[in-house]
């Protein structure tokens, strides 16, 4: 407790965080993101519930962001550094079965191997931080294209949704015909 | 097995998701995940090395390992699925997932150390790409990012083939 009131942040963020965290995490649980197999299966090619789950929360979000013009933080295309990290994500995201943060759901599910996913994850962040100042130059900083933005790149906000929405939908119609 | 009984469809789930990210938006933090496991080896770091914290890594300056919003929503997610556990499946958990035993036998340790592999390369991608599925993927994408995008083709595709390599030639 002395430790939160040293870092100054206010009782209600902190308690407003726990209770978005255990709304996130519930939903994750009953729609079945917090399971291996489902995990896998997207990854198979065999079940796409997971994908079409993911890109609805994604539509519904973007739509209640717009309305609400509640944009907080747009992460730069920093090319280099999505596209490595993202590569090396997914051959955890293949092994473990689990994300970051469903990985913590099946924790307190009380699934045993997660238990180890978040040992590896907690160790890898200290060996990143570790190296972070030699991977900075080559991996970090290069093809640095700004905070862009669907809306962005097609000069309305607006336009932008609608193309995110048809796009992601109509992804979501294709995966449901194809199962 | 340690599933709910019904899982709730895809939509349905997908669009309470949503709206728990709108939540989240509006009420001033962008949902992630990954930046807490750093503020967590930073404090296991500094119990047993100060020094080594506070002097020659400046990435931890950066995040200090302190208590903050998203450090809550984590433990929310642990407590979500001991909710889960205790209060909806109510059953001991689950050593290893059915489907890996299918595929792999039925060696804990081999499925433990597969999963503490997975959960290195899963931070350690995250923190180079700077987020995860919740903070890149959800929170970008709905916020309409190209970062998004990219990453989240560059873990499909990795994901995709090393799945299917894994798999190869077994029945599933």
């Amino acid at each position: 407790m002395t430790e939160f009131i040293r870092t100054g942040i206010p009782a209600g963020i902190l308690a407003l965080g726990l209770v978005t965290g255990v709304a996130f995490g519930f939903v994750i649980f009953k729609s079945g993101a917090s399971r291996y197999e489902n995990i896998l299966k997207m990854l198979l090619l065999k079940d796409f519930t997971i994908l079409k789950f993911m890109m609805t929360a994604v539509m519904v979000a973007s739509v209640g962001i717009f309305l609400f013009d509640s944009v907080i933080y747009i992460a730069p295309v920093q090319l280099v550094r999505l596209v490595a990290g993202g590569l090396i994500f997914g051959v955890g995201f293949a092994l473990a079965g689990y994300c970051p943060g469903t990985v913590m759901v099946a924790l307190g599910e009380g699934k045993r191997d997660a238990v180890y996913g978040v040992m590896g994850g907690i160790l890898a962040a200290a060996v990143f931080a570790h190296l972070y100042p030699v991977l900075e130059k080559p991996l970090i900083n290069p093809l640095n294209y700004g905070a862009l933005t669907i809306g962005s790149l097609l000069g309305s906000n607006l336009i932008g949704l609608i193309v995110l929405l048809v796009v992601f939908g109509g992804a979501t119609v294709v995966l449901q015909k194809i199962k | 097995m340690n599933e709910p009984k019904k899982e709730w469809p895809w939509h349905i789930g997908g669009a309470l998701l949503g709206l728990v990210v709108v939540f989240a938006f509006i009420t001033g933090h962008p949902v992630g995940t990954s930046t807490t496991y750093e503020r967590a080896a930073g404090h296991i770091l500094e119990f047993f090395s100060p020094e080594y914290v506070a002097g020659t890594i400046h990435y931890f300056k950066a995040a200090p390992p302190v208590a903050d919003w998203q450090v809550m929503f984590v433990i929310g997610l642990v407590i979500s699925g001991l909710i889960a556990r205790y209060l909806v499946v109510r059953n001991k958990g689950e050593d290893i997932p059915g489907m890996w035993a299918a595929g792999f036998g039925k060696n804990k340790t081999k499925r433990y150390l597969q999963t503490f592999a997975g959960g290195f390369l899963l931070v350690f991608g995250s923190r180079l790409a700077g987020g995860c599925t919740s903070g890149l993927f959800i929170s970008g994408g709905s916020q309409l990012a190209i970062a998004a995008l990219v990453f989240a083709g560059a873990m499909f595709a990795s994901g995709i083939i090393t799945a299917k390599l894994l798999y190869r030639g077994r029945d599933i």
